[in-house]
């Protein structure tokens, strides 16, 4: 197995005035791998992902990727999928997947032209027209359609109908690069977690697990969602 | 990149512009048309055309106001943040893409004028007074020592000033510096710079007692310059360094 | 597909299991090549790893091969496989065994059932 570490955060830090959002963490994430990073509101998941996407740049700690800090570079190598609607209001699909063409050098158009099928979606449709479901199947379509090194998935399955969830988790797993690196943060683990290599439960900004799942599993006799709620019972 | 970050910024509002000068060119050509002839609603429709020439500069600076506001203030940022354009060219791009609009509405404006002057006065008359306003001005504008470049110049390093001045208030706002209640703080802090930048402008040349003649010769334009220039610098340093999206 | 696993256990053992089940019933035949990692990941709505993990559990118990350069195939030493059906029927029969012992029936009495459920069993789909 590769375990070359792809992130690394070492000591990692973020304070909002006296709210510690993050508290010393540490993580070595290796390519090749599907890790879900779990937690309830306002443990911390928004934070360090919008740290490691270079959306946050002032904390205190080491964030590598690829041994840079999140810069112009990093952001080449990962693919985002925030948890909201990031696209101007005068947007066509063809402007987005324009400008993604445009802009990243792995972006796949195939894939794309694929994904777009898949989800019934076309060229022409207006992005602000679009019901959330649709808005979303889009976006991870573009997403997906990147051959990045590092996938962030913010809450994938979240807005969706349950019948379009395996749909989407399954155009997931059909997509991305084997040799990399996928973060699903979710709070539907019941769905996703047979999907997960290793899971991260960040807690009031602390890792407070950090696992293989089927060591878990076998340990701890129950699944991962119900492994959640205990750890995370008020 | 820088390229195809300008050129991306022109795609998202070449659109509006267009709609915007097609409207006030079709309504100047209309004045025009009905003020030759005589036509009784030749009068509301200069109107119009005043109007629209109207919303058109206001338009310019309220696209400028925006095109900040939307990358920081909305999900907007989270694309143009994790894009993998560095922070100096996606800043440059908006300002170049801007002070080009800027560019284009002037000429609008030139062009809108040309029809008003053609409809009001008959063709020869219309070329003789043309080109004697022309030469009228140039000699005004050389006494009192300016050219039409310059003035060119200075509009366009205005138009630069405010793009920065309005980036810069957008930005410090999204650092930790800054807290809460982030779009009144922007515009306070807009206030206060403008205010402070005024008082500059207005106290160096009186400190070294210059003469109303050589301040706006030699001082206003590289004062602007270099308040533009560290503005930048400033703005850039913070979206780069510590740059907080919500 | 997709729902037939169980989160509280590992998911690659229970894979194992299934593929194992597979090859002792025949459904998949001794010396059959298998599909690739990905393509069975996406059946089963898995990861890839979890796919991966199941094949070397299986892989140590003998019922599949790696060729290096052709990919995974079943075994086609029949001894091995009769050898795993034997061990999975031995299991099956004590586990079946056990539960009935816990419902207080003794084992004679557990044949007769037995056989009185294979009888109704057949007139029903005769």
């Amino acid at each position: 197995m590769d375990e070359t570490a792809c992130i690394e955060i070492t000591g990692l830090s973020k304070k909002y005035g006296k709210l510690l959002a993050l508290n010393d963490v540490n993580l070595k994430l290796s390519k090749g791998k599907i890790v879900g990073l779990l937690g309830p509101n306002g443990s911390g998941k928004t934070t360090l992902i919008k740290i490691l996407n270079g959306l946050l740049m002032d904390y205190t700690g080491s964030v590598t990727i690829n041994g840079h800090c999140p810069d112009t570079y990093t952001k080449a190598c990962v693919s985002y999928l925030p948890d909201t609607m990031y696209f101007p209001d005068w947007m066509k699909v063809s402007d987005a997947v324009y400008l993604f063409n445009d802009m990243y050098k792995d972006f796949r158009p195939d894939v794309m032209d694929d994904l777009l099928d898949r989800f019934k979606l076309t060229s022409k449709m207006k992005i602000k027209t679009m019901s959330k479901g649709m808005k979303e199947k889009f976006q991870l379509a573009l997403v997906m359609s990147r051959k990045a090194e590092i996938y962030i998935l913010d809450e994938p399955i979240g807005g969706v109908d349950p019948a379009a969830r395996d749909l989407i988790i399954e155009t997931i797993l059909t997509n991305f690069a084997p040799e990399s690196l996928l973060i699903i943060s979710t709070h539907l683990i019941q769905e996703v977690e047979k999907v997960f290599d290793d899971v991260i439960f960040l807690k009031d900004g602390k890792v407070v697990l950090y696992d293989d799942i089927e060591t878990l599993r076998q340990r701890e006799g129950k699944s991962i969602d119900e492994l959640f709620r205990e750890v995370f019972k008020c | 990149m820088l390229i195809k970050t300008i050129k991306h910024e022109f795609l998202a509002t070449y659109r509006r512009f267009g709609i915007l000068y097609t409207g006030v060119i079709l309504l100047a050509i209309l004045a025009t048309i009905s003020l030759r002839n005589r036509v009784d609603f030749a009068g509301p429709i200069i109107a119009l055309l005043a109007v629209g020439i109207i919303v058109c500069v206001v338009f310019l600076y309220y696209n400028i106001v925006a095109t900040y506001e939307k990358m920081l203030f909305s999900t907007q940022g989270y694309l143009e943040f994790t894009l993998p354009v560095s922070t100096s060219d996606l800043l440059l791009s908006k300002i170049i893409v801007n002070v080009f609009w800027a560019v284009c509405s002037f000429l609008i404006f030139f062009v809108c004028g040309y029809f008003f002057l053609y409809a009001l006065l008959s063709t020869e008359i219309f070329t003789q007074v043309y080109t004697e306003i022309g030469s009228a001005f140039n000699i005004a504008m050389q006494n009192i020592g300016f050219s039409s470049f310059r003035l060119a110049i200075e509009f366009l390093v205005s138009i630069i000033l405010f793009n920065v001045s309005v980036a810069f208030c957008c930005a410090i706002v999204h650092t930790k510096y800054i807290k809460s209640a982030k779009k009144i703080v922007a515009v306070v802090v807009y206030l206060v710079l403008t205010f402070l930048v005024d008082m500059l402008r207005s106290g160096i040349p009186s400190v070294f007692k210059m003469s109303e003649f050589a301040t706006s010769q030699y001082f206003q334009l590289p004062f602007n310059i270099l308040i533009a220039v560290a503005l930048f610098a400033i703005t850039y340093y913070f979206l780069r360094y510590e740059l907080e999206i919500e | 597909m997709e729902h037939e696993f169980n989160n509280e256990l590992p998911i690659y053992l229970q894979l194992a299991k299934m593929i194992e089940n597979d090859i002792i019933s025949g459904r998949m035949n001794l010396g059959d090549k298998l599909i690739s990692v990905r393509e069975m990941a996406l059946n089963y709505t898995v990861n890839p790893n979890t796919v991966q993990r199941a094949l070397s559990e299986l892989e140590n118990r003998g019922l599949i091969l790696t060729e290096r350069t052709t990919g995974k195939f079943i075994t086609d030493d029949g001894t091995v496989l009769a050898q795993i059906r034997s061990q999975r029927i031995a299991e099956l029969s004590e586990s079946y065994l056990a539960s009935m012992k816990k419902l207080g029936i003794n084992e004679k009495e557990t044949i007769n059932w037995l056989t009185e459920t294979i009888r109704k069993r057949e007139e029903h789909h005769g």
